[in-house]
């Protein structure tokens, strides 16, 4: 099964995107910022992390950046999921290492799709 | 001789006696005297005989002496006559007597010498000489006469000049008498050698005594010849003749004659020289006097006339006579004496070779010639010239030419002229030259003169004129002057020239510029006076006199108007006969003409002429100045007005640009401050005076900003101000400390002259902060509406998924209402964040070439055909898009974005079965895109409106789709921001078309 990390500060959202994926099929971990997220990242192998930009501690882009560093996770793609959806802001994400940016709200097939898409399925 | 008296009874014989002889008794008593002694006693005849011896002598002593003989004394008779005196004893019969011999002793003959001597000393007349030695020949040998002869060697002829017989009563032979040579030449001999001889008839040679008129034929006679020596030359012969028996002269008489002749030729000499000298003295005294007479006469006649009777005067001649020489003959000029009358005005011409004017003239040599009537050849060619003996001409000289000739004539003696004459008259001649020549000179110095005295008059005539016009023309120039007053200048003007030309009427006439009339301005001599402006002539600039003076800028008189073809006749005109006309001239340009008229016909001159002319040239000037200073008046005012103006216009600018509260600087075409507000001065915080004379690059640079490419393109603008942009303008943000200050720097432009720049400050601190937190309001508002919106629209899909169990259909329904609003604020949000960051400048165009076509249709394909197909409305799509389209600059996203929002609206409004319609085409540098549809169509009131944020139209349809009112703003934005323009066109009900275009792209480049 394949294993996704989302790192989500809004609860709300965080269980919305759990429910989402587990409902298609995904195994899920949820943290609450971007500190949490990397350390959960070198903790178990996961196919895949989807990133909130906006958090306490550490953002996204940060945490992005820092996984690509680690050895273990940098091969691990990166969706990004936000609600700034300015040029700049999507470029400083994927400038960050990350394959994808979401823009919230997003359309849950919207969101199955990318992932399927990045996968590779 | 003694012999023959002491043996001689006869007394008589002793009164032949030269020596005196006495008897005396031996007491003194005189028995008898002889004839001579008488003489020598000066006993006149018939007087007693003294008695007694003493009474003769006085001197008792001598008496005793010689009444005691033998004896020789000199003694002294009582008359007074030194004698020498021998006595010896006389027999005679019985009687012892004493005869006394009495003798001219050598002492009397020398005292005869002394005495004449004496008295020759005193004389210096020739005749009186040769008269005095005469007698003294005769009385000292008794002899019966004596006579003078000239001798003329050439001639060999001795002519009488002198015939004394001793008896006064005979008759004496003729003055002038010629002995002619056969006469003579017994004696030419001694003529020659200068000897002194003496005849005796016993020699019975024919002589020249026998011409003697006194001679006593039946006498015999003796002649004693004594030449007449002077300067070593004989010039004459002294005859002594004796008559009696036996005349004879004894040696003591031959010495004693011989000395006498030499005392007379010595006398002679002195007086030939004294004569000479006195003569030559009288002539030069007379010549200076004549010709001092001479060289005070200058009038040519009155000199010929006085040359003529002063040679009369110094050469003692009967007749003068001047000709003068005119072209080749010779006139008479003056003449005075012998045949004066008729002598003037004859001629001789110049070939006549026989005339005495002639030869002289020709030989140019003083001649003369005695003895006239034997030279038959030579004719005087004077009036009674018959009666000339000898005449004598002189050649008068001027500068080597021969003038004249002065002839003087003798009519009495033949041979009156010799060579002494020669030099006299050719020095006469010389003065007479010289006193022609000055007449001569002086007639042509007064002629000079009389000229020059013409001239001068003339001269001062025509200076005095000059003058008079000068002085005219001055007060012309400065009444002219002293007036700018157009219409009194050309009255006075015309006033003053009048005053030299006296004219009956004068006008001034200027040509009107706009109607190419004559006008006339000023008049003299006119019953009506002219009005202020002047009144129209009715005539053009080309007609009449006037025009043919205006035409040919010429003056001009015209004598009688009658006879001239270009004067026009008016009937105020009419009494004009004489016309002086002058062009008035200014600056080059002919304005006007003045003319003057009079009643009569050829009354004006060409000198009146000169002078109008000159004054015109002033009027002209006087016209024009008048001109120009109603110009320069009028500018003046103008101007004033215009400054006035001005000023106003600045200090509202001033104020303008004080109360703006941008900072405004103003600087020249080289980037010099030249004017800034206090604003500026407050932004930029730069103290005002330090501001101005600032460069502007200075400022720039100052602050931090690049002004070099600013720099470059001030520049280019300076350079190249006719290729610039008309909306050239360079602008950017600084940062001045804690201040965001904003230049926009545009270019000054008068017509296509840069004349510097203004830049415009402004403190948009506040605004960049507004703007800031804008951003970061909309950023963040965006962030958080966004996110519970993801939780609601999730969750509702979730739900609807069937993620929380399986639904009941109400539960769907109501799910979908709130995803569908979710879905609304969605857009909301979204369209709101696209408008902020539109007008806040946030929103930046990725501008790339774009295959416009291929864009379109993918939104239609797309999105398009998605939407029919998912909403289930039928509508026809159709695409026409022109072939060969180029590329279009613009950025594909928002291409994208407002394509999808134009053909979303055409879907929305069009009812089911209706068709929107696609076209791209290219016009000129743009694309256009057309979407159409025929749906709803918008109200004409509302066409404009629907551009407006938030505007929905109240129609059921509009209300009927969802929507933020806010596309077509964000879509026209978009579009203006590639530099495009979006339109509409539409009938209500009908359906609309809205168009749009883009830029085409510049340079190929592979599509984005």
């Amino acid at each position: 099964m394949v294993k996704i990390l989302i790192a989500e500060d809004d609860q709300d959202i965080r269980e919305l995107v759990v429910l989402t994926l587990q409902f298609n099929g995904f195994d899920v971990k949820s943290v609450e910022n971007g500190a949490l997220a990397v350390e959960a990242a070198q903790q178990d192998v996961f196919d895949l992390i989807l990133m909130d930009v906006r958090m306490p501690r550490m953002t996204g882009y940060e945490a992005c950046r820092r996984l690509k560093e680690i050895d273990t996770t940098k091969d691990v793609p990166v969706i990004f999921l936000s609600a700034k959806g300015q040029e700049a802001e999507i470029q400083t994400g994927l400038s960050a290492g990350a394959q994808q940016y979401i823009l919230k709200p997003f359309a849950p097939d919207e969101l199955i799709g990318t992932i399927k898409k990045v996968l590779g399925h | 001789m003694e012999k023959e008296l002491i043996s001689a009874l006869d007394f008589r014989v002793l009164d032949h006696l030269s020596e005196g002889v006495l008897m005396v008794e031996a007491d003194g008593g005189i028995q008898y005297v002889n004839q001579a002694t008488r003489g020598l006693c000066a006993l006149e005849d018939g007087s007693p005989a003294p008695t007694r011896l003493h009474q003769l002598l006085p001197d008792a002593a001598v008496v005793q002496q010689l009444l005691k003989p033998p004896a020789q004394i000199d003694v002294q008779l009582r008359n007074g006559r030194f004698l020498q005196c021998r006595s010896q004893p006389f027999q005679l019969g019985s009687q012892r007597l004493i005869q006394l011999i009495l003798n001219e002793s050598q002492t009397q003959a020398f005292e005869t010498l002394v005495a004449a001597n004496q008295t020759l000393a005193g004389m210096l007349e020739e005749g009186d000489i040769i008269a005095l030695i005469g007698r003294q020949m005769v009385k000292a040998t008794r002899s019966q006469g004596f006579t003078a002869y000239r001798w003329q060697p050439e001639e060999n002829r001795l002519i009488v000049l002198s015939d004394q017989p001793a008896d006064e009563r005979a008759a004496a032979t003729a003055v002038g008498h010629i002995l002619p040579p056969e006469t003579i030449e017994p004696i030419t001999g001694l003529l020659i050698n200068q000897e002194s001889t003496a005849f005796y008839q016993s020699d019975h040679h024919p002589t020249p005594a026998l011409n003697i008129a006194w001679l006593n034929q039946d006498l015999p006679f003796a002649e004693a010849y004594f030449p007449l020596v002077v300067s070593d030359e004989t010039v004459g012969l002294l005859q002594i003749v004796r008559q009696g028996p036996a005349p004879q002269f004894s040696q003591p008489d031959m010495r004693l004659l011989e000395a006498l002749a030499s005392r007379a030729s010595t006398a002679l000499e002195t007086a030939f020289i004294f004569q000479d000298t006195y003569e030559r003295e009288q002539f030069y005294n007379a010549l200076g006097n004549v010709s001092m007479a001479i060289n005070f006469t200058l009038e040519h006649e009155t000199l010929l006339n006085l040359i003529c009777d002063e040679s009369l005067r110094i050469f003692e001649v009967d007749g003068a006579y001047i000709w003068q020489i005119v072209a080749d003959q010779f006139v008479g000029s003056a003449g005075r004496g012998h045949g004066e009358e008729g002598f003037v005005g004859t001629t001789v011409a110049a070939e006549d070779m026989a005339a005495f004017v002639t030869t002289i003239a020709r030989n140019g040599q003083t001649t003369f010639i005695n003895n006239l009537a034997e030279h038959q050849a030579t004719s005087l060619r004077i009036p009674q010239n018959d009666a000339v003996q000898a005449a004598l001409g002189v050649p008068l000289e001027q500068e080597g030419q021969i003038i004249g000739v002065l002839v003087l004539i003798d009519t009495h003696n033949p041979n009156r002229f010799n060579h002494k004459h020669l030099t006299r008259a050719s020095t006469f001649g010389v003065q007479v030259a010289i006193a022609l020549q000055n007449a001569k000179l002086f007639a042509e110095l007064r002629r000079f003169n009389e000229e020059l005295d013409l001239r001068v008059a003339e001269r001062t005539r025509a200076l005095h004129e000059e003058s008079n016009r000068v002085k005219i023309l001055l007060r012309i120039t400065s009444e002219l002057s002293a007036s700018l007053d157009q219409d009194h200048v050309l009255n006075q003007a015309l006033h003053l020239v009048n005053e030299v030309v006296n004219a009956t009427q004068g006008v001034i006439l200027l040509v009107d510029q706009e109607t190419s009339q004559f006008v006339f301005r000023a008049a003299l001599g006119m019953e009506r006076p002219i009005p202020p402006r002047g009144v129209s002539t009715g005539m053009m600039q080309h007609e009449g006199l006037a025009g043919w003076i205006i035409e040919n800028r010429s003056a001009v008189i015209v004598d009688d108007t009658s006879n001239d073809p270009r004067w026009i006749d008016r009937p105020e005109s009419s009494d004009h006969r004489a016309v002086l006309g002058v062009p008035l001239i200014s600056n080059d340009e002919v304005i006007g003409v003045m003319m003057l008229f009079h009643s009569e016909p050829g009354a004006f001159t060409l000198q009146q002429l000169d002078l109008v002319e000159v004054a015109a040239i002033q009027v002209a000037n006087a016209i024009n100045n008048a001109n120009l200073y109603l110009l320069i008046r009028d500018q003046a005012e103008r101007l004033g007005r215009l400054l006035h103006a001005e000023q106003i216009e600045t200090a509202k600018s001033q104020a303008i640009l004080e109360s703006i509260a941008d900072g405004v600087l103003v600087a020249d075409s080289y980037n010099r401050i030249i004017l800034g507000n206090r604003p500026a001065s407050v932004i930029l915080d730069i103290p005002r005076q330090r501001l101005i004379g600032k460069s502007v690059n200075e400022l720039l640079g100052l602050y931090g900003h690049s002004g070099d490419s600013w720099i470059n393109t001030i520049e280019k603008w300076a350079q190249n101000s006719e290729g610039m942009q008309d909306l050239a303008f360079l602008a950017d943000e600084l940062t001045i400390e804690d201040k965001v200050v904003s230049v926009h720097l545009s270019p000054v432009m008068a017509g296509k002259q840069f004349f510097g720049t203004v830049s415009i400050f402004r403190d948009i601190t506040k605004e960049v902060e507004v703007d800031k937190l804008k951003s970061e309001f909309v950023s963040t508002v965006s962030h958080e509406l966004r996110t519970p919106m993801t939780s609601i629209k999730g969750y509702a899909d979730l739900m609807l998924m069937g993620a929380a169990g399986p639904m009941t259909p109400p539960q769907q329904r109501y799910l979908k209402v709130i995803k569908n609003n979710a879905d609304r604020l969605h857009m909301l949000v979204n369209d709101l964040l696209n408008i902020s960051r539109i007008e806040t400048g946030k929103t930046t165009l990725d501008l790339r070439p774009l295959d416009l076509p291929q864009v379109l249709d993918q939104v239609v394909e797309g999105h398009l055909r998605g939407r029919i197909q998912h909403e289930q409305k039928n509508l026809q799509v159709s695409t026409h898009i022109e072939p060969s389209l180029p590329l279009v600059n613009a950025d594909h996203a928002r291409v994208t974005q407002i394509l999808t929002n134009l053909i979303d609206n055409a879907f929305n409004y069009t009812p089911e079965n209706g068709q929107i319609k696609l076209y791209v085409t290219k016009n000129g540098d743009y694309v256009y895109v057309s979407v159409q549809d025929s749906g709803i169509g918008i109200s004409r009131e509302n066409q404009a409106k629907i551009f407006d944020r938030f505007f929905r139209a109240e129609d059921e349809h509009v209300q009927a789709v969802p929507g933020t009112g806010l596309g077509l703003a964000i879509v026209r934005s978009l579009i203006e921001m590639h530099g495009g323009e979006l339109r509409v066109e539409s009938k209500l009900g009908e359906g609309s078309t809205f168009t749009f275009n883009l830029p085409v792209m510049l340079e190929d480049k592979e599509p984005a």
